[in-house]
């Protein structure tokens, strides 16, 4: 037992150095070209969005097909706050993160009642009524022809090259990822994981079943409401396409194609998907076709998903 | 001159769509226990195929419909038999996840293989419209009910006089019984998969006239079929039925009176106030979960 969590916590530093030499080596190997840094950084981004969803998914045991309305809901506002008043990222973030929390309420507090497919039906909507919103409430949203963010500036600093936007979503992304690492081993963590896997149980122990699933909600939507931030200076602009079905299904499907409740997995389908979609965007359909494919593929063959490939004897959940 | 009457006519005759694409889901959902996401891509499948056979292969209208509704059955039926089955006893996550999956992977086909220009399919019936004092009926809308009507009394048929739907009724009660009493799971399962997608598929044909054709087009046409199913209790047919019509009627007063463009997202948000204040549909029964 000792042996195994001592190697467990060597792996797993092991994986975070090699984590941090790659994000390092990786602007010097690309010669601090502006479109690789560009769609490192994309890829850092999409990453902590799901991670968070892995947190309500993999930690807490709840279905979210709408990810991307959150993910849109911290972009909006980080966008609209840098427009309008040239609020600082690091304000829009907060803002972001607290906006798509107050949102994952409107689907948190009828979740605590409902699970698996009414669940699913549920957060796809509120993903598609988010999306509809953003392109129709034109005075606030400017429409289908999106907002331009201004000047970035993070904490007074401001942010004029790629490398910047880059190390910031990197660094971001180291974040969300030790959040994530850590969670269960903490108390919250340990909540989550009794409401998962039986809801009598935790009940039974004295969790409040209810508060445990909105607290999920809240910090995953909150997560992806930063991410939306950090997407929105990264881009420059915002606009609803960015925040379709199509975009919910790809986050959801970095954690199921990587593994539910790895962080390690989750990074990795990630790495993996985001690959395919930006290496096959150029032929319509084959992305999500590829994509689609992958996902039938491991919920047939790799019920665990891809951390199964190091973590044997653990794929059976 | 009121014209109330009208939208709810009108309403009625979206409302059969969304109330076909409804019971597809729940017909699937009764005999399985399986949400089939890929209800939409699969609709989308359909009216390409009823499209190509039309323009491509030059084929009359509505031989080309019913070829389509053929392939829609199949696909259902192989989607089931090749696919679904393997997940069966799989927790409800990876049932979900595999639909999506089906879903992600027919859009991206349709994609590549029609490419992502809108197309169009004509009127089904081309008659002038009739007016009875101030209302007036639309002959497509008119055929829109006529289809949900025949359908679902075709269903009834199947479901009350057949070998068949007694094998369908018995699953959706109890699936360990219904083997003990020799009812063929895997084949009922499969038919029953092959007739939900065709209704689908349905659904889809009627509803692209109005709209135009793409890949995506049908994800708002089964988001209100789902909506339509949970307002109606997952589970139940009749429920599907009414909750579809009732869907079209308050769609196309929100339309009219509210806010067109925010249509979708009203409905949403009647959904999630129809499922806090009745978490099983507004005619489903409260389901007693046993320690």
């Amino acid at each position: 037992m000792v042996s195994s969590a001592v190697l467990s916590f060597a792996r797993s530093e092991r994986f975070a150095l090699l984590a941090l030499v790659l994000a390092i080596a990786f602007p010097i190997a690309c010669g601090f070209r502006t479109y690789p840094l560009f769609i490192a950084a994309q890829f850092a981004v999409f990453a902590m969005v799901a991670l968070s969803l892995d947190v309500l998914m993999g930690r807490s045991g709840q279905i979210s097909l709408g990810h991307a309305g959150f993910f849109a809901l911290g972009a909006y506002a980080a966008a609209i706050l840098s427009a309008r008043f040239d609020v600082d990222l690091l304000a829009g973030a907060i803002a972001g993160a607290a906006l798509a929390a107050l949102g994952s309420l409107i689907v948190g507090l009828p979740a605590t009642r409902l699970s698996g497919h009414y669940l699913g039906i549920v957060t796809l909507g509120f993903g598609v009524a988010v999306a509809q919103i953003a392109l129709k409430w034109t005075a606030l949203t400017n429409g289908d022809e999106g907002v331009h963010v201004r000047t970035i500036h993070l904490a007074g600093i401001v942010l004029s090259s790629p490398l910047h936007v880059y190390a910031v979503a990197f660094v971001a992304l180291a974040a969300v990822a030790v959040f994530a690492a850590r969670l269960p081993r903490t108390r919250l963590g340990r909540a989550f994981a009794a409401v998962r896997d039986s809801e009598i149980a935790a009940a039974a122990m004295g969790i409040s079943v209810a508060r445990t699933k909105v607290t999920a909600f809240v910090i995953s939507a909150a997560i992806a409401g930063a991410a939306g931030a950090l997407y929105a200076a990264l881009t420059g602009f915002v606009a609803p396409e960015d925040f379709g079905i199509s975009q919910s299904l790809l986050f959801f499907a970095m954690v199921v194609v990587g593994g539910t409740a790895s962080t390690a997995g989750t990074l990795l389908g990630a790495l993996v998907l985001d690959a395919v979609s930006q290496g096959a965007a150029t032929v319509g359909g084959l992305s999500v076709a590829l994509i689609g494919a992958a996902i039938v593929a491991v919920a047939l063959f790799r019920p665990a998903g891809l951390k199964s490939l190091w973590r044997r004897g653990e794929g059976s959940r | 001159m009121s014209i109330l009457p009208q939208i709810v006519l009108s309403g009625l005759a979206q409302g059969s769509l969304y109330a076909l694409a409804a019971l597809g889901i729940v017909l699937i959902f009764n005999a399985g226990g399986i949400v089939n996401f890929a209800q939409g891509a699969m609709a989308v499948v359909t009216a390409y195929a009823t499209w190509g056979l039309l323009n491509g292969a030059h084929v009359p209208y509505p031989l080309a419909v019913a070829l389509a509704l053929g392939a829609a059955f199949a696909l259902g039926v192989a989607t089931e038999m090749l696919v679904l089955r393997r997940v069966a006893d799989a927790p409800p996550l990876t049932q979900i996840v595999v639909t999506l999956g089906l879903l992600m992977l027919l859009t991206g086909l349709v994609g590549i293989v029609f490419g992502h220009d809108p197309r169009s399919l004509p009127e089904l019936v081309t008659l002038p419209s009739i007016s009875l004092g101030s209302l007036i009926l639309v002959p497509s809308e008119g055929f829109d009910l006529a289809v949900l009507i025949v359908l679902v009394a075709a269903l009834m048929l199947l479901l009350r006089r057949t070998k068949l739907g007694l094998g369908m009724r018995a699953l959706s009660q109890d699936r360990f019984a219904a083997r003990l009493a020799g009812i063929s799971l895997t084949r009922v399962l499969s038919l029953t998969w092959g007739i939900g997608v065709a209704l689908a598929g349905a659904a889809g044909i009627l509803a692209v006239p109005s709209t135009t054709l793409t890949p995506a087009t049908m994800d708002t046409l089964v988001i209100y079929g789902f909506v339509a199913a949970v307002f109606g209790g997952f589970g139940t047919l009749s429920g599907a039925i009414v909750g579809g019509l009732l869907l079209g009627v308050v769609d196309n007063l929100i339309k009219t009176y509210l806010a067109p463009e925010l249509s979708l997202s009203v409905v949403f948000a009647l959904l999630l106030l129809a499922l806090y204040v009745r978490p099983n549909g507004l005619f489903g029964r409260a389901v007693v979960r046993k320690v």
